[in-house]
């Protein structure tokens, strides 16, 4: 079965980096993205 | 197999909790009526409550009243106190389908399970706000 998830932003800010592009394959807690205040 | 035993005796449960807003308030002005058998010597447990519950089993609803037994000068345990119950770590209440919300404030986006990127719907620099949507993500 194919489950689909959202990933939501934990808090207010600006992207600061992003670690994986459409299409990566990642790991459980692979950091995605980060969010500066 | 272990055979059964009618009659067996069983463990008396130690302290019962109430769940119901009913068990609850009554339980807790149950606790002011503690009865008073001290001051004779005597080591027979004092017999506090009774502690009245509503319990649900199989859709149907029956009343129980629970008495606790102390040691004589022993505080009761104070079944059913008015105090909220504290929330289970395991809480039953699930965040929205497929939602996972990382980080809890810490500024990352984690993947919350091994799977494939499928859209970025944010760039360097864009700002985002608390629960917003960032990437979708797919367990292939």
């Amino acid at each position: 079965m194919k489950m689909e998830s959202e990933v939501v932003a934990p808090k207010a800010g600006k992207i600061s980096a992003i670690n994986a592009k459409q299409g990566d394959t990642v790991e459980t807690d692979h950091v995605i993205l980060e969010i500066a205040d | 197999m272990k055979p059964f035993i009618a009659n067996a005796p069983k463990p008396a449960p130690s302290v019962v909790t109430g769940s119901t807003a009913a068990g609850t308030a009554s339980a807790a002005s149950a606790v002011a009526h503690t009865s008073t058998n001290n001051g004779h010597g005597s080591n027979t447990p004092e017999k506090v409550g009774p502690y009245n519950f509503e319990v649900e089993v199989n859709q149907k609803s029956y009343k129980v009243a629970v008495h606790e037994l102390v040691a004589p000068g022993a505080p009761a345990a104070r079944v059913g106190s008015a105090a909220p119950a504290k929330p289970s770590a395991r809480s039953l209440d699930r965040p929205g389908k497929g939602t996972n919300k990382s980080g809890s404030g810490s500024g990352e986006v984690k993947a919350p399970m091994h799977g494939v990127v499928k859209e970025l719907l944010v760039g360097v620099g864009d700002a985002v706000t608390s629960g917003q949507k960032t990437p979708d993500f797919s367990k292939p």
